[in-house]
């Protein structure tokens, strides 16, 4: 008996029904699209420490307008990232001053950073009508960052716009604002853009193009400007600022097989793959650091990518040491896994 | 097999198998959504794989990684409402069906035919509630309708339904 009409149009509408072949096909199909794509990009994500999220949100909510602090504010690129402070410190940052003017709105990138494994854009925005950002939350950009042969590298754009390029460059990008000063109407933000395969091309002849400037307030209310700001990024000394350290093993007979460990300005990429299939990934985040020759240690913040192909897992990661650590050898720990010696070739 | 907010998490920075984990934990509710709205297996196809492939690509867009389930059904389902709009033609013959004008074309329909009958504000109405499992608040969001219409259009379509199919079974009784 038809007599629970409810209960029949709930079970109806939730009655499985078997996937017809055309279908089963076209699902099969976008995993295997989706495979490939991320072959070709060779990375894959997979824990990222929740302690770099806070660090990173902290400063995000971070609202100052006091003279004294902002005074004391004039670091750069505040992610937490002792490699990247050590860069910053040996004057690896260059000077753009490239500016853009639009819908009331000066958008300028101060400085950047990059090399293989991470790139840092430092920008500052001024609002002519500093009302906007009465009660603001986070200021940030819609943009593409396009390197000089037309390639797009980075690409921070919501849904409603496509992808101009194919995401193959970056494994994370983390975003900022380490200064809102609402009452001048100024805003920095900035962004750390990072490869764990340790990939980046380089910048010379690159634009960052800022497609929206998003202004969010409480309550998740967002006031999106469109506009167009093209902004230059300067390459000048690119030749004195970007020298890399490589290392090999030392004794090639161990359970971690080290392809490549390069130090760069901003960190140490390391590529190496474990006689062993890991599917939890949680055995090796926060568990792979080097120690250089004075006992030294560098730990990874738990950002890394992992490949599983042919009873190995492979792993990409970039730790905090760098080409300025300047160290002739290391030793790679990977805790309760084992323990390889890289010296420098 | 991570949890959904794991799986979202792993996937945005380009896990391609912890998203392929995702899509395949959900892929009877995409289907069950796509073949509710569109008349043939090809076009669920088509509208499934571009659904797929474009919420991969949008992926970093997500801002709340527990609504994974839903995002992508309503990727699907304005893939599927794309497709309905470029073949209006096609879909002409039921886009008017005013059921309480047209009750004799039912007489000889089970739920599920009167389902796939229905008129599409009403069909839609009807997915997003029971296959997709918005609320109303949900539902009025998603379409950019007020609430009260949605709840207007959720009761309306069961009391077409609940007509068609008691005097369906009538019918049919009468039959034996």
């Amino acid at each position: 008996m038809k007599n629970d009409f409810e209960k029949d149009l709930g079970q109806i509408m939730n009655k499985e029904k078997e996937i017809p072949v055309t279908v089963r096909q076209a699902f099969d199909q976008s995993y295997e699209s989706i495979r490939a794509k991320t072959k070709k990009k060779k990375v894959q994500f997979i824990w990222k420490r929740a302690a770099a999220a806070a660090c990173a949100l902290i400063a995000t909510g971070v609202v100052l307008s006091n003279e004294h602090v902002m005074a004391g504010i004039n670091g750069f690129l505040h992610f937490g990232d002792k490699g990247i402070e050590q860069a910053v410190n040996n004057g690896f940052t260059q000077e753009d001053h490239s500016t853009a003017a639009d819908q009331n709105i000066t958008i300028t990138l101060d400085r950047h950073f990059s090399d293989h494994n991470k790139i840092g854009l430092y920008f500052k925005l001024s609002f002519e009508d500093a009302s906007i950002l009465k009660n603001v939350k986070a200021v940030s950009m819609d943009y593409r960052l396009k390197n000089g042969d037309g390639e797009y590298i980075d690409e921070n754009i919501p849904d409603t716009k496509p992808l101009k390029g194919n995401n193959q460059y970056l494994s994370s990008s983390e975003h900022q604002n380490s200064l809102q000063d609402v009452k001048s109407g100024n805003i920095q933000y900035e962004v750390l853009a990072t490869s764990n395969d340790g990939m980046l091309p380089d910048l010379k002849g690159a634009v960052v193009e800022v497609e929206s400037v998003n202004v969010f307030y409480d309550k998740e209310k967002l006031k999106k400007i469109n506009g167009s700001w093209d902004l230059q990024v300067t390459e000048k000394n690119k030749e004195t600022s970007g020298k890399t350290v490589q290392y090999v093993m030392k004794d090639a007979v161990s359970n971690i097989l080290v392809s490549k460990a390069e130090a760069n300005p901003t960190s140490l990429n390391l590529i190496f793959s474990l006689n062993k299939v890991y599917e939890d990934e949680n055995v090796i985040a926060d568990h792979i650091k080097v120690i250089d020759e004075d006992g030294d240690e560098f730990a990874s913040d738990g950002s890394f990518s992992m490949d599983r192909k042919k009873n190995k897992t492979i792993i990409y990661a970039n730790l905090p040491f760098t080409s300025y650590n300047d160290s002739s050898k290391l030793t790679l720990v990977i805790e309760g896994i084992g323990e390889v010696e890289l010296v420098k070739k | 097999m991570g949890s959904l907010k794991d799986l979202v998490k792993k996937a945005k920075k380009g896990d391609g198998e912890a998203f392929v984990s995702l899509v395949k934990q959900y892929e009877d509710v995409l289907y069950r959504t796509a073949s509710r709205l569109l008349r043939n297996d090809e076009d669920v196809a088509d509208a499934v794989q571009d659904a797929i492939i474009s919420a991969y690509e949008k992926l970093h867009t997500l801002k709340k990684n527990e609504y994974f389930n839903t995002w992508i059904c309503k990727i699907l389902i304005n893939k599927c409402n794309s497709m309905l709009s470029k073949n209006k033609n096609l879909s002409v013959i039921h886009e008017h069906l005013l059921p309480e004008k047209r009750n004799d074309e039912y007489h000889k329909l089970e739920l599920e035919d009167a389902l796939n009958s229905l008129n599409e504000v009403y069909r839609l109405a009807l997915i997003l509630y029971y296959i997709v499992g918005l609320n109303v608040k949900e539902i009025s969001e998603f379409l950019k309708e007020p609430e009260g219409t949605i709840k207007s259009r959720l009761s309306r379509a069961k009391t077409i339904l609940r007509t068609t199919y008691y005097k369906s079974e009538g019918v049919m009784a009468c039959e034996k």
